[in-house]
């Protein structure tokens, strides 16, 4: 977990409404300007957990997305604007973040997260959070995050439902407890909406925040799904599976 | 027995509705209910649900009412229980 960093007067300024919250207080936004966070990628959900995350005032994000801004991600991905089509999606939310927070550091990388990178980019950061659209990016960083000992915030969505988890090592289900293999049926392209992407990343950041600060209660051991077509929310019960073969023997 | 099924996302999708009650006699279990499933719906569901060999997929994770179930604990229902299928998501 991160070292906190004694915040200066502007931090203090910046940071008033927040540390007024209970069980959180200085030491809580102490320990965020220490934390760092990998968050892969940087689109629908990504864009909103790195921006929330930079606007708490976390001391470092790693971000992890390649490609170029397509009009199709414009609906969802908030640190992406329409002067940027054609340029690098990491360049535009390295620079949407620094406006919004100059203190912060930022690793940009211009690649998704892979088998081959995922070892280097895990042990970065104090927490990873997995906004990735493809089961081979999610595994790796489970099977990394899990090695490492680092929590890892899972999160997901499909036209107006989502689901989030968060894995503590060695405590809770990890992301291949529940899923043992790539989803034969699963397709790339999904309906959604930004607001629906955008729900979950919020919860996404403050389920970070909780773990990075030590507060409140994570969605450790449960699932929560919602359905904002008809605001049914659900917080399910997750099992770890003692043949996982990430998680098992630890 | 009545059970409700709740389907997610892509599973909702192929069954064409978010939940349907289902008739099962005593002591029916999960893949009792999953084999009613495919009895009523069509080929894209069933494909969803069962693997080539006609064992339910591993990544379609069984709640019985908040907590999940495993496809291979035989388990039993009971009348009145809502059996929520989620389907696997992801980010993007």
């Amino acid at each position: 977990m991160p070292q906190p960093l004694p915040l200066n007067d502007e931090e203090r300024a910046t940071y008033e409404w927040q540390i007024r919250v209970d069980d959180f207080g200085e030491t809580g936004q102490e320990k965020l300007k220490g934390a760092s966070i990998l968050v892969s990628r940087v689109g629908g959900l990504g864009s909103v957990v790195a921006y929330e995350l930079a606007a708490a005032g976390v001391g470092k994000l790693v971000l992890a997305h390649a490609g170029n801004v397509k009009h199709s991600d414009l609906n969802r991905q908030l640190l992406m604007t329409h002067n940027w089509l054609g340029k690098p999606r990491v360049e535009s939310a390295e620079r949407r973040l620094r406006e919004l927070n100059p203190r912060l550091e930022i690793v940009a990388v211009g690649e998704n997260v892979s088998e081959e990178n995922a070892e280097s980019l895990v042990s970065q950061v104090d927490i990873v959070v997995d906004c990735a659209p493809l089961f081979q990016e999610r595994f790796a960083m489970n099977r990394q995050a899990i090695l490492q000992n680092k929590p890892i915030i899972e999160c997901a969505m499909y036209d107006l439902e989502a689901q989030i988890m968060t894995v503590i090592p060695g405590e809770t289900p990890c992301l291949a407890c529940l899923l043992p293999e790539p989803p034969p049926e699963w397709r790339r392209e999904f309906p959604v909406f930004g607001a629906v992407s955008g729900t979950v990343g919020c919860m996404a950041a403050m389920e970070a925040i909780k773990v990075l600060a030590g507060f409140g209660e994570p969605l450790a051991g449960s699932l929560l799904t919602f359905d904002l077509r008809n605001m049914q929310f659900a917080k399910r019960r997750v099992l770890r599976n003692p043949e996982c073969r990430v998680c098992s023997g630890i | 027995m009545v059970v409700t099924v709740e389907y997610t996302a892509q599973l909702k999708r192929a069954a064409g509705t978010a939940r349907e009650e289902f008739e099962l006699s005593e002591s029916s279990t999960l893949l009792d209910l999953v084999n009613a499933i495919t009895d009523r719906h069509g080929e894209e569901l069933t494909r969803m649900l069962k693997s080539p060999d006609g064992t339910p997929q591993s990544t379609v994770i069984p709640f019985v009412g908040d907590d999940q179930a495993r496809w291979s604990a035989s388990t039993a229902l009971r009348d009145g229980v809502t059996i929520t299928l989620l389907s696997p998501i992801s980010g993007g």
